[in-house]
């Protein structure tokens, strides 16, 4: 992808664009009272201006920024939408067609005279301006050369791409689309092959399958991209918009490999540059400020994405002001845009939630940047468009975090299949720990009630049980009426099949668990000692290249062997024979999803489910099996507060949350270092870098030592005793980005796993107690509290 | 020359619908559905139309209509909305109609509540009201229960906020 790529991108995006505003604006003209099609109109023109800004484009941005001083207007209401403004904004959209052309052709602006055209603009706005405070719209105007400084691309972006082609996405979803239609032909000819048994047609049909499954897999891969492809551009994009507003900024990436689909890379471009202007426009304050607040002078952007749950997760957190709720109700008060009586009856993320509302800003001014409102509503609108959720935590004075869920529309992911009342639901084996059965005896025994909820006790913890067929309210088993599956239709062909799809349980099996969560393989063996459990090892169930859509599955409404309970009834009065958990891992905790039965494992394409289904909880998408059936597939973390594990996430921030998994979290890998006959361990997650500090470049300031560290000043914590004679000690710069700490150390050990918990007999101010690591005492040093300390504010 | 316009038909019971053609993916046969807990009750299931996955609406319980008969397999017509296609179930298809504009009229003042919304009108044929649908009432079908856990600070889903 290169720059010319992007231009073209831009070009073909920006004419559909016009084309849907000139079809607005005269639909705008019919019904001008009509606020959906002004805010889609507006919509359109600030994300023209958005994107001009991006290229560098400064006409372009002049044009569509006066076009969008006039929408404001009419937004408001102090103009009215009428033939006259209807023509003008119909010029404005020729007149960027007409530069799009020039850039097409020559690559750069041209020389075009828009003055004319401007200034009727301007006259229009003016005219509702008149009655209005003058000072905005100074403000409006002075700030219009922002949009020279914006972000010109840096080029060279990844070149040296050898060996790889471009090809259009249209003709890779075709090729998709007619993958899908072969999948099914494919599982209908394997159907047949149950009654036949001629040997050379089996193996054909088998190579079918294979090449088959191989083919869907290989094309899906080819639509996915890391997140890099997105960031690359943004240190720049950050350092050019922080100078423009005179901010000082560091950047924090992590993640950048997450790989997503393309087209969700596409949609995400634009809500993700918004949310770090915003959080660069509004979120971090000027130097002076922050330093009177006691913060660095710069200011800490940090991205964030990870696969969780079947999802991608994208957060983008500043350590700035923070959003002032009550500014925002006020703001949407006075806007109309909520009644009193609603606004008295929310809550802080209820009121949080607000700016999300199309037309709410809280920016004192209006500038190039941001600060019209729009921004937030366009940034929910697309992400909705993929069926993910947009979240924000805020606390004021120490920032905002903005958490973005989408679903990985196209990308596979492992998912464990389930039964529950006699339908099918996938469960992403990202959050999946362990399969616990407890059979006969054990199903009574095990399951213990306490008040409003079972529990297990999983390795003598208690495990919180969750009933799936509870929290879905399932009403009975599949029934068998017209619409029920089994009574002919694909699903009840199938069963030739069934027993190769039934997962071989094998009891306390052993073998190395390639479970990516740490510390899991340490309780394979007393999960064998454990009495007369069934534990099975995620090893077990592994996929199988080729075999897994080789019809798998078990007849849909007859699910799975013998051990099916009907649903409803309740584990612990025992009449349940055996009971199968799940134990899941939701954010921070675990619990036990109680589930009829459990299948195999696919590697499943998550889709998004379609508007009726939006607000349905407890399901993160749907999925289409080998066997062509769709499954829902479950959202953990969504189960998990439904059913009251995890409590509401709003208001901490990311910070916080972080801190927290510190923690409670499980094994994690440390950074070791010695002092002074000390071992001491640091979560390498807070470890920013490692650095050689010479005796000399510490000093004093107060009582503290510091150094200079980056233009900053870093407050250190030593370890022991000063080096003699000016040898060099080593430090570990470490803490969240506006709060670090230097640790002083002699020596940097190694980088390995601790242990979850820290005994907390043996803990002391700065850590979190000692543990033993690598077979010696080591003591788990608490960041945050050092940071604190050393610091000496909050 | 009098104004035509062309609609896909199907049955739910006795009464004959249409919807205008141009809307019309396309008409399929009876398909497995995936039923969806915690879902209205209009949406009978997710169904896979060729790999993808497609909401079918239950138009019977949409229009107000009792149960189908036992045994009915409904057929679905796929209609496309600004964000995919979605299936609405019927009893039986018709055939694509074109009918004079100069038989159609406006439903009538007895038709109750909702009713009026969904249904556009009725051309008058022979023997046969064709009653038209307007497929984007029909799909404004009323939201799920809320959240369990609702009025987060969070903008999910629907139009949550502010509400």
């Amino acid at each position: 992808m290169n720059d010319q790529n992007l231009v073209q991108e831009f070009l073909l995006e920006s004419h559909e664009n016009l084309e849907q505003l000139d079809r607005d604006l005269v639909a705008l003209e019919a019904a001008p009272g009509d606020r959906d099609l002004l805010d889609r109109i507006f919509r359109t023109v600030h994300t023209l201006k958005g994107s001009c800004g991006f290229f560098g484009f400064a006409r372009l941005a002049a044009l569509s920024h006066h076009g969008e001083g006039l929408l404001s207007r009419l937004r408001e209401g102090t103009v009215a939408a009428g033939p006259a403004v209807t023509s003008a904004l119909l010029a404005l959209g020729d007149a960027v067609r007409a530069v799009l052309g020039d850039i097409r052709a020559g690559g750069a602006e041209g020389e075009r005279d828009h003055t004319a055209l401007l200034a009727t603009l301007t006259a229009l706005t003016e005219r509702g301006q008149r009655t209005e405070d003058r000072g905005q719209k100074e403000e409006g105007t002075a700030t219009d050369g922002l949009s020279s400084v914006l972000c010109p691309l840096s080029s060279g972006l990844g070149d040296g791409l050898e060996g790889s082609l471009r090809v259009d996405v249209g003709r890779l979803d075709r090729l998709m689309n007619l993958v899908g239609e072969l999948v099914l032909a494919r599982n209908q000819l394997l159907q047949f092959t149950a009654a036949r048994s001629d040997p050379a047609f089996l193996g054909t049909a088998q190579r079918l399958n294979q090449i088959t499954t191989e083919l869907q897999e290989g094309i899906m891969k080819t639509r996915m991209q890391p997140i890099s492809t997105l960031w690359n551009k943004l240190p720049r994009v950050a350092r050019d918009l922080a100078r423009a507003c005179g901010k000082q900024v560091e950047i924090d990436l992590a993640g950048a490999d997450t790989e997503l689909d393309k087209a969700i890379i596409e949609t995400i471009k634009g809500p993700l540059a918004h949310l770090v202007r915003n959080a660069i426009d509004h979120g971090i304050e000027a130097p002076e400020l922050r330093t009177a607040r006691g913060k660095p002078a710069a200011g800490w952007l940090s991205l964030r994405a990870y696969h969780e749950g079947g999802l991608v997760h994208l957060e983008v957190g500043d350590d700035g002001g923070g959003i002032d709720v009550e500014r925002v109700r006020r703001k949407a008060l006075a806007l109309g845009l909520i009644a009193p009586e609603e606004a008295a009856a929310l809550d802080e993320g209820g009121l949080l939630g607000l700016i999300f509302l199309p037309g709410l800003s809280t920016a004192e001014s209006v500038s190039n940047v941001s600060g019209r409102g729009v921004g937030m509503d366009v940034v929910k609108t697309n992400i909705e468009k993929l069926g993910g959720t947009v979240e924000v935590q805020s606390r004021p004075g120490r920032g905002t975090t903005f958490h973005v869920q989408i679903p990985l529309t196209l990308a596979i992911i492992p998912a464990l299949i389930v039964t529950c009342a006699g339908d099918r639901y996938a469960v992403p084996q990202a959050s999946l720990l362990e399969l616990v059965r407890l059979e006969g005896e054990q199903a009574r025994r095990g399951v213990e009630p306490m008040h409003g909820g079972d529990v297990y006790r999983l390795r003598d913890k208690l495990l919180p049980l969750v009933y799936l067929d509870r929290q879905l309210q399932a009403p009975s088993p599949q029934p068998l009426s017209p619409e029920g599956r089994g009574v002919g239709g694909e699903g009840g062909l199938c069963s030739g099949l069934a027993r190769c799809a039934v997962p071989a349980l094998s009891r306390g099996a052993r073998g190395p668990a390639p479970f990516p969560r740490q510390g899991e393989k340490s309780h394979q063996d007393e999960a064998q000692a454990d009495d007369g459990q069934w534990v099975i090892p995620e090893s077990d169930f592994s996929p199988r290249p080729g075999e897994v859509t080789a019809g798998a599955g078990v007849p849909p409404g007859r699910p799975g062997p013998s051990r099916l309970a009907p649903a409803g009834s309740k584990a612990g009065e025992g009449r349940r024979p055996d009971v199968q958990i799940v134990v899941l891992q939701a954010g921070d905790r675990q619990f036990g999803l109680v589930v009829d039965g459990t299948q195999d494992t696919e590697e499943i394409v998550v889709k998004p489910l379609g508007r009726h289904l939006k607000g349905v909880p407890l399901f993160a998408g749907a999925t289409i099996l080998g066997d062509g059936q769709v499954v829902l597939i479950l959202d953990v973390l969504g189960l998990a507060r439904s059913a009251g594990v995890v409590a509401d996430a709003s208001g901490r921030t990311l910070a916080e949350r972080a801190q927290q998994a510190r923690q409670r979290g499980s094994a994690r890998p440390v950074l070791l270092l010695a002092a002074d006959g000390r071992r001491l361990a640091v979560p390498l997650e807070s470890v920013a870098r490692l650095e050689e500090l010479p005796a000399a470049a510490a000093e004093r300031a107060g009582r503290r030592e510091v150094t200079q560290y980056r233009g900053r000043i870093l407050p250190l914590v030593r370890f022991g005793a000063a080096p003699a004679g000016g040898a060099l000690a080593q430090m570990v710069v470490c803490g969240e980005p506006g709060r670090q700490v230097g640790l002083v150390v002699d020596r940097i050990l190694d980088v390995t796993e601790a242990p979850a918990d820290a005994d907390p007999a043996t803990r002391e101010e700065g850590t979190l107690g000692a543990a033993v690591i690598g077979g010696q005492v080591t003591e788990l040093l608490d960041v945050p509290a050092l940071a604190r300390a050393a610091g000496g504010r909050d | 020359m009098a104004a035509r316009r062309r609609f896909c038909t199907f049955w739910l019971g006795e009464l004959y619908y249409g919807v205008d053609v141009l809307r019309v993916q396309e008409i399929i046969g009876h398909q497995e559905l995936t039923r969806v807990p915690l879902a209205p009750p209009e949406v009978r299931g997710l169904i896979n139309l060729r790999g993808r996955i497609v909401t079918a609406l239950d138009l019977r319980r949409r229009l107000g209509l009792g149960a189908a008969p036992d045994g009915l397999r409904p057929k679905g017509v796929v209609v496309r909305t600004d964000d995919g296609v979605v299936s609405l179930l019927a009893d039986e298809i018709g055939d694509v109609l074109e009918v004079e504009e100069s038989a159609f009229e406006r439903p009538p003042e007895t038709l109750a509540g909702e009713m009026r919304e969904l249904i556009q009108g009725a051309y008058k044929l022979p023997g046969q009201l064709l009653l038209v649908l307007d497929p984007d009432e029909v799909l404004e079908v009323p939201a799920a229960a809320a959240r369990p856990h609702a009025g987060r600070g969070a903008a999910r889903g629907g139009a949550e906020c502010g509400a």
